[in-house]
């Protein structure tokens, strides 16, 4: 047996590969479901980065994150051979170290093409996920767009033009201390280094303890590691994906003979990785490391190896970066620290909340061991003992709800990533000055509502941008600041979650909308409608204020769109403007859909359960408050208000029983922002109640969005209250003339 | 190549991770005594870097000591190893000539 055995000397990215294709076709799709979900947190990096850009920041630190992000896509695409995504992130990797290197501009129509670029890495993405189709023709078109950008290559204004040709890498290699125990055995790393080209090691044993204090299954060396005839950056890149995160850092190696006036430049450039990696957090904990690497960037034998500049024009090939070291794994923090984790198809999930899981599920069979027990011994305290493992089951049961709850929960930031890049590109677009804010983007709600959330919040942000915020000249005319504020505000309240859109634009045209809403007939002429009815028109379907229609809004679509997507989550949107000083929507959502809170209700003989969330108030009906309009609808006056009475039993055909209207109750809940009574026999109590879909298990119901299970075995229906309104109208929304005051019986 | 006074240390054929403590105890105990020893890596198969690390502060160990360390035999796989993590020339074997030491040590 031999140490290093030659079937080992091949790039290790490629040993996994075919480990990878040998491994179970499930297990593969697996990884690669992994890779994805983790490409998707690299691409919201990225785009959040290219924008903080195009807001005028350069941070180095943050051109390298969005840096290490393409090369954590390019990389793990490399090891699916995913060909076509690693030619093209290899073409936007190569943009984005001239940008780093300060060898290409961060002007504006480089950004749109970064962006552009990323939209399309994106979309590459999705469709190798999908197994669909890719977009050969824009990947092609975007690649020449790169290519001739990387040709246009110029420097910024302080630095000299030059391309450096690497002549040879520095690389510094400090294992984990555990290296060796998962089996990462960095004598593999550096022979698979050896076999790309002439390799020079230097051991650095600084943090070798004294062979007393030794514990022999750690690892204390490093290494320094001068290559020298590597083939290209892609190779060494290859073997060093799979060492541990953040062990590694390279350089190439500063030409010599450099021409005089480039000299300080490169120092300032070595003397800029310093100070860079001075300002590593992972490296400041290591202070030890640090110096043996500044030591080695002054060595004088590697400055007699030193070549000349390659002084021709920049132009495709990679050039791998010489003045900052490459973190592994960076990206990969800094997405944990963000705390961020996948929308759709998985959610990761802590260890430490499995194994709670796990513990609590062994808690559940002991119990269960002991009811069994219980029940089959005979004895005098049987009873006692049964309730008391009841009591311990019930206890139980409640902390694994709360544990799986919890676990479905994400921030709602995840819902919000595609924000910052809308509001980006409609500015440029409508020529809008427009500073987003988001508020209370750690606020946690469940993954099905996140999901259903983000789209009628794009359209609501859309909306205000293309409808809200004026023009610059126009704000400057109105005595406002030219740049217009738009703000989203998530906040937990209860059980509930709050989420405001709101903007300091023109406001609702209120006398316009109601004109509109006349013109069209869905309000009649002579009606008296408050200003909330009024505004809560912008909801109802073909009603638009704006006079020409964009492909972005004013088509008369998109805001009633909102509103059911939100009834659909079991929730309400609601809009408030004041003219001139803007508007506010604002979204109520229930934190989860799996568990709601409901009032369970009795009509005639059967139970249901009317959600929480939508229900305003339950009063004992006062017959003189009902009234019946010419239309048979009925009404009851609430205040000052006429509202539609429902009979659910009706609408259900129900076989209705002769029934004292004083003894029946009114639960008057909220259909999306107008009031509606449901006529109820009785009112049994308040409860949490586990939501079963009725879709998935039957088929779907108008006006019954789900079932749940009562305590004693029988099923409740949950009704839907928007599509009972729907039921009750024909499957026409109410009309506003239904608001019409009429009078009292 | 050896002085026939001195106490040698044979290295066994696993001088890797799962070894490591084995080897760490072996070595520990041959620290305790006084003057030349002789390492004898004849014998060794298999070297992964907590083997290499093992001989490298084994001899740092000898030298802050004072004392000589003489080997007798080298495998390949040692050598290998040895000079590829940079190590030969901390254990008094230079990288050119470690190799015709293997020769006549063979």
């Amino acid at each position: 047996m031999v140490c290093l055995p030659k079937k080992r000397l091949r790039p290790k990215a490629k040993i996994v590969r075919d480990r990878l294709m040998a491994l179970d076709p499930a297990l593969q799709d697996q990884l690669q479901s992994v890779f994805f979900d983790e490409s998707e947190d690299g691409l919201a990096v990225i785009e959040a980065g290219l924008l903080e850009l195009s807001r005028g920041s350069r941070d180095p630190e943050l051109i390298n994150g969005i840096f290490r992000a393409v090369h954590s896509i390019k990389g793990g695409g490399g090891t699916f051979g995913m060909t076509v995504l690693v030619e093209f992130s290899h073409r936007l990797e190569t943009l984005l170290d001239r940008i780093r290197a300060k060898e290409h501009a961060i002007d504006a129509p480089t950004l749109d093409l970064l962006l552009r670029a990323v939209d399309a890495l994106g979309a590459l993405l999705q469709a190798k996920r999908a197994r669909s189709a890719l977009d050969h023709t824009t990947l092609e078109q975007l690649s020449e767009e790169l290519n001739a950008s990387l040709v246009r290559s110029a420097p910024v204004a302080d630095l000299p033009a030059i391309a450096i040709k690497p002549d040879s890498w520095l690389i510094h290699y400090a294992p984990d201390f555990w290296a060796l125990e998962t089996r990462n055995d960095p004598l593999i790393f550096l022979a698979e280094l050896q076999r790309l080209g002439h390799l020079e090691v230097t051991l650095e044993a600084s943090r070798l303890p004294s062979f007393a204090e030794l514990n022999p299954i750690e690892i204390y060396l490093a290494w320094d590691i001068v290559l020298t005839e590597a083939p290209d950056e892609e190779a060494i890149q290859d073997v060093l994906a799979w060492v541990e995160d953040g062990s590694v850092t390279i350089r190439t190696k500063p030409p010599a003979q450099k021409p005089i006036d480039a000299q300080d430049t490169q120092d300032a450039h070595l003397e800029d990785a310093r100070l860079e990696q001075n300002t590593h957090p992972e490296q400041d904990a290591q202070p030890e490391r640090q110096d043996v690497r500044l030591e080695q960037n002054t060595r004088p034998e590697h400055e007699a190896q030193e070549k000349p500049f390659d002084t021709r024009p920049s132009g495709l090939p990679p050039l791998p970066d010489e003045r900052v070291p490459i973190q592994l794994g960076v990206l990969k923090k800094s997405v944990e620290a963000l705390g961020r984790s996948r929308v759709d198809g998985s959610i990761r999930v802590a260890t430490s909340r499995i194994d709670d899981l796990v513990n609590l599920v062994g808690e559940l069979v002991i119990i269960h061991s002991m009811l069994s027990d219980i029940s089959q011994s005979p004895s005098k305290n049987r009873e006692d003992r049964l309730r008391a493992g009841l009591g311990e089951l019930g206890r139980n049961t409640l902390i694994l709800q709360e544990s799986v709850m919890r676990m479905r929960m994400l921030p709602i930031q995840f819902a919000l990533t595609r924000l910052p890049r809308l509001v980006h590109d409609l500015s440029i677009r409508l020529k809008k000055r427009i500073r987003l804010e988001i508020l209370g983007e750690t606020t946690e709600l469940d993954k099905i509502v996140m999901e259903g959330i983000s789209d009628p919040l794009l359209h609501l942000v859309r909306n205000a941008i293309d409808h809200g915020v004026e023009s610059p000249a126009e704000r400057l005319a109105a005595g406002k600041p030219e740049e217009g504020l738009l703000r989203i505000q998530a906040d937990q309240q209860g059980g509930y979650i709050l989420i405001r859109v709101t903007d300091d634009g023109r406001g609702i045209d209120e006398a316009h909308l109601l004109e509109k809403a006349v013109a069209a007939g869905l309000v009649d002429p002579m009606a008296t409608l408050n200003r909330a009815q009024i505004q809560d028109l912008v909801f109802h379907p073909g009603l638009s204020t704006r006079e020409e229609v964009s492909d972005l809004s004013g088509r008369g679509v998109g805001l009633d769109v909102v509103r059911r997507n939100v009834r659909e989550l079991g929730g309400n949107v609601r809009v408030e403007s004041e003219p001139g000083r803007g508007t506010r929507f604002e979204i109520r959502l229930p934190l989860t859909l799996a568990i709601i809170e409901g009032k369970l209700v009795r009509i005639e003989d059967q139970k249901y359960v009317i959600p929480l969330a939508v229900t305003v108030e339950t009063l004992r009906i006062e017959k003189e408050r009902l009234s019946r309009v010419a239309s048979g609808h009925e009404f009851y006056r609430l205040g000052t208000e006429m509202i539609p009475v429902l009979r659910v039993y009706e609408l259900f055909g129900l076989p209705s029983t002769k029934r004292d209207l004083d003894n029946l109750l009114l639960t008057v809940v909220d259909a999306g922002g107008r009031q509606v009574g449901l006529l109820v026999d009785e009112l049994l109590g308040h409860q949490q109640v586990v939501v079963k879909s009725l879709e998935a298990n039957y088929k779907p119901i108008l006006g019954i969005s789900g079932a749940t299970i009562l305590g004693n075995g029988r099923v409740a229906l949950i009704l839907d209250v928007a599509g009972i309104v729907d039921l009750a109208f024909k499957g026409q929304p109410p009309r506003v003339k239904y608001l019409v005051q009429e009078p009292s019986a | 190549m050896s002085e026939a006074s001195s106490p040698t240390l044979v290295l066994p054929a696993a001088m890797d991770v799962a070894n490591a403590r084995k080897v760490y105890t072996l070595m520990q105990s041959h620290l305790s005594g006084a003057g030349d020893l002789e390492l004898d890596g004849e014998a060794v198969e298999r070297m992964d870097a907590a083997g290499v690390q093992l001989v490298y502060a084994f001899c740092r160990e000898l030298r802050s000591q004072k004392r000589s360390l003489l080997w007798r035999g080298l495998s390949e796989p040692l050598l290998k190893a040895l000079a590829l993590s940079g190590v030969q020339e901390a254990c008094g074997l230079p990288a050119q000539e470690a190799l015709e030491a293997q020769g006549e040590d063979r």
